[in-house]
C-alpha cells in the first residue's frame, strides 16, 4: 500500500508546470523571455487530486540567455500535503528546464513560435517524510510547444512527456501530457494601459502503468482530463496576476483510485 | 534584413503628427515598424533593448501596439545606427520591418543624387531615394491614391533646397546600404526647409562676407549647426547674411564667429541697428 501512496505523492508533485508571460497556467507554453531578461513568479498551487491535497508555493527565475532560449529554475515549497490524516510541508524538488524557440513567425501584431522543452527534476525534498516530499527520483522532461498570440486571439498546443526514473523496486509510470488552449483579449488595450487576456485550458494526462518488482500495480496510473478558465490580468507591462481552475471532467483510472475533483493556480510574475 | 509594410508610413505620419517635436536635433526621431507585438506585457522587453540604443533618448518611449509601431527621440550627438537598431529588435524577440525617422541637414548634388549630410558632430549622409509607386519601395497599398510628392517634382524642390544652401527636414524611411562602402538611404516621404524653432533662448545674426552661393552657405550652416549650443542657422548667400538660434541667451558668441572664420570667410555680428538696415535670412 505504501507503494500506491508514493505513486500517489509523484502524481501531486509531478503536475507542476510554470508559465511565462500569456502561457497557459497549468502547461508550458512556447514563450522565451529577451536577451538579458530575468523574470521571476511566484505561483500559489492548490490539488485535491485522488484523494491527497497539496498547497504549495512555487518560486520561479527565467533568465534570457538569447531571445530564442530561456533558462528557468523552479524551486517549490510544500505548504501543506496531506494524506491519511498526516500532514508535511518543506521544500519540493526543485527543477531546471531550458526552452529553445527554433521556429518564430512574426507578423502585425501576431506570432506563431515552436519551442522545445528540456527539463531536470532533481529529488531535493525531503523523501524519508511521510508523507514525502520528493519523488525521489530524477525525472526528465521532453516537450514541444506551439503558440499563437495575436491581439485578440491565443491558441496553445503542447505535447510533455516526463520520464521517470526507478527508485529501489518501484518503477513509476511516465507521464504524458497533452495540453490545448484557446484564449481572447476582450479589450485591445495600448502599451502603458492594463491588460486582460482569458483562456479556457484543456489538460489531458496520460499515466502508464508502474510496475513493483517487475509487477504491474493494479491501482496506480490512468487517464484524466482537467478543463477550466484561466484570467491573465496585467496592470502594466512589467507585472502579471494569474489565475485559473480546472475540474477533472473525465476519469479513466486504474484499478480503485479515488477520483480527482480539481485543482486552481494563482501567481503573479514581474520581469525586468 | 530589414522588410517591407505597407501599412508603415500610414502609422508613421500618425505618430509623428502626434507626438511633439523637439528641439532641432538632426535625427529627430526614429520609429520603428515591428512585427510580432501582440501584448504590452510582451512588449516590455523591446523598450528594454531599445533603451540601450546609444541614440536613445531616456522617457521618449512609446508603442501603438495595434499598429507595431515603436517611437522614440534620438539624441543630437549621436549618428543612427541601423544595425543596432535590427539587433536590438531581434535580441527583444521581434522582427523589424522599416525604420523611419526625421531628419534635418543640408542637401548636396552628387552627380544625379542627392544627398542629406546631418546637421550633426558626426559625419552621416544618407542618399536620397524618390519615394517609388511600385515594388517594394512603396510601403502602401496599390490601391492607395497617387503620391503628393510625384518624383518630378521632388527633384525639382530638391534642386532648389539644395541651391539654396539651408537646413531641410526631411521624414522617409531609411534603407541600409547595400554594401559596406556605400551610405544608408532614405526614402523621402516629406520634405521642406527647416524652421526656426518656435522657442529659443538667442537670436544672433552675422554679415558674412564671402558667402557666394548655396554651396557656401551650406558649408556654414552645418559648421554652426554642429554644434550642440545652436538651435538652427539660416544663411542668406545674397544677403551674406546667417541667423543663428541659440539654446542660450549668452552662448560663446567669439566661438560662434571663429568658426566661420576658419572656413575662410570674414564675419561681424550685426546689432539690432545693422538688422534694421539690411534684409535677409531670418526675417
Amino acid at each position: 500500500m505504501s507503494n500506491y501512496r508514493t505513486l500517489a505523492i509523484v502524481l501531486v508533485l509531478g503536475v507542476s508546470s510554470s508559465a511565462v508571460a500569456h502561457e497557459p497556467v497549468f502547461s508550458l507554453g512556447p514563450e522565451t523571455i529577451w536577451e538579458g531578461g530575468v523574470g521571476i513568479e511566484t505561483k500559489f498551487e492548490f490539488e485535491d487530486a485522488r484523494g491527497d491535497q497539496l498547497s504549495a508555493l512555487h518560486y520561479e527565475i527565467i533568465y534570457g540567455v538569447t531571445s530564442d532560449l530561456s533558462l528557468t529554475f523552479e524551486l517549490p515549497q510544500i505548504l501543506e500535503l496531506e494524506e491519511d490524516g498526516e500532514t508535511e510541508h518543506g521544500l519540493g524538488d526543485i527543477e531546471f528546464r531550458a526552452k529553445y524557440q527554433f521556429f518564430k513567425k512574426d507578423l502585425l501584431g501576431a506570432q506563431h513560435k515552436v519551442s522545445g522543452i528540456f527539463g531536470v527534476k532533481a529529488p531535493t525534498g525531503d523523501d524519508d517524510a511521510v508523507p514525502a516530499l520528493s519523488t525521489g527520483t530524477t525525472d526528465f522532461l521532453l516537450g514541444v510547444s506551439y503558440g499563437y498570440e495575436s491581439r485578440s486571439w491565443y491558441q496553445f498546443l503542447t505535447v510533455r512527456y516526463r520520464l521517470r526514473t526507478e527508485r529501489g523496486d518501484l518503477d513509476p509510470g511516465d507521464r504524458l501530457f497533452i495540453d490545448a488552449a484557446i484564449g481572447f483579449r476582450p479589450w485591445q488595450r495600448e502599451y502603458t494601459e492594463w491588460d486582460l487576456v482569458a483562456l479556457l485550458e484543456m489538460n489531458v494526462e496520460l499515466e502508464f502503468d508502474s510496475e513493483f518488482r517487475s509487477t504491474t500495480l493494479p491501482n496506480v496510473g490512468g487517464n484524466t482530463v482537467w478543463l477550466g478558465p484561466t484570467i491573465l490580468f496585467s496592470p502594466n507591462p512589467q507585472w502579471m496576476f494569474k489565475g485559473g481552475v480546472q475540474l477533472s471532467v473525465y476519469e479513466d483510472l486504474n484499478g480503485d483510485q479515488e477520483h480527482s475533483e480539481f485543482r486552481a493556480v494563482f501567481a503573479i510574475e514581474f520581469h525586468f | 534584413m530589414i522588410h517591407s509594410n505597407k501599412s508603415f508610413f500610414t502609422c508613421f505620419v500618425l505618430t509623428l503628427v502626434l507626438s511633439p517635436l523637439v528641439a532641432q536635433a538632426q535625427v529627430k526621431q526614429v520609429s520603428l515598424r515591428v512585427d510580432g507585438l501582440a501584448c504590452p506585457f510582451c512588449a516590455y522587453g523591446l523598450e528594454k533593448k531599445v533603451a540601450k540604443l546609444e541614440g536613445y533618448t531616456a522617457n521618449t518611449y512609446t508603442v501603438k501596439i495595434n499598429e507595431g509601431v515603436v517611437s522614440f527621440d534620438w539624441r543630437r550627438d549621436k549618428p543612427l545606427d541601423l544595425k543596432a537598431v535590427e539587433t536590438a529588435v531581434d535580441k527583444a524577440g521581434f522582427t523589424l520591418r522599416g525604420v523611419t525617422g526625421r531628419f534635418a541637414g543640408t542637401l548636396e548634388k552628387r552627380e544625379d543624387q542627392y544627398v542629406l549630410r546631418l546637421l550633426a558632430p558626426f559625419d552621416q549622409r544618407f542618399v536620397l531615394q524618390e519615394l517609388s509607386k511600385t515594388g517594394a519601395g512603396d510601403p502602401r497599398p496599390k490601391s492607395a491614391p497617387a503620391l503628393e510628392t510625384p518624383t518630378n517634382r521632388l527633384r525639382e524642390r530638391l534642386e532648389r533646397m539644395s541651391a539654396n544652401g539651408n537646413a531641410v527636414e526631411i521624414v522617409g524611411r531609411v534603407h541600409p546600404r547595400p554594401d559596406a562602402q556605400g551610405a544608408d538611404s532614405i526614402e523621402v516621404r516629406e520634405l521642406k526647409v527647416l524652421e526656426p524653432p518656435a522657442q529659443s533662448a538667442g537670436r544672433f545674426v552675422f554679415e558674412v562676407k564671402g558667402l557666394r552661393c548655396g554651396g557656401c552657405v551650406a558649408k556654414v550652416v552645418q559648421a554652426l549647426g554642429s554644434l550642440v549650443e545652436v538651435l538652427h542657422v539660416q544663411g542668406d548667400a545674397e544677403a551674406s547674411r546667417v541667423v543663428i538660434w541659440t539654446e542660450s541667451e549668452s552662448p560663446d558668441l567669439a566661438a560662434l564667429e571663429q568658426k566661420v572664420a576658419s572656413l575662410g570667410f570674414d564675419v561681424r555680428r550685426l546689432g539690432a541697428a545693422d538688422e534694421r538696415s539690411t534684409r535677409g535670412a531670418g526675417e
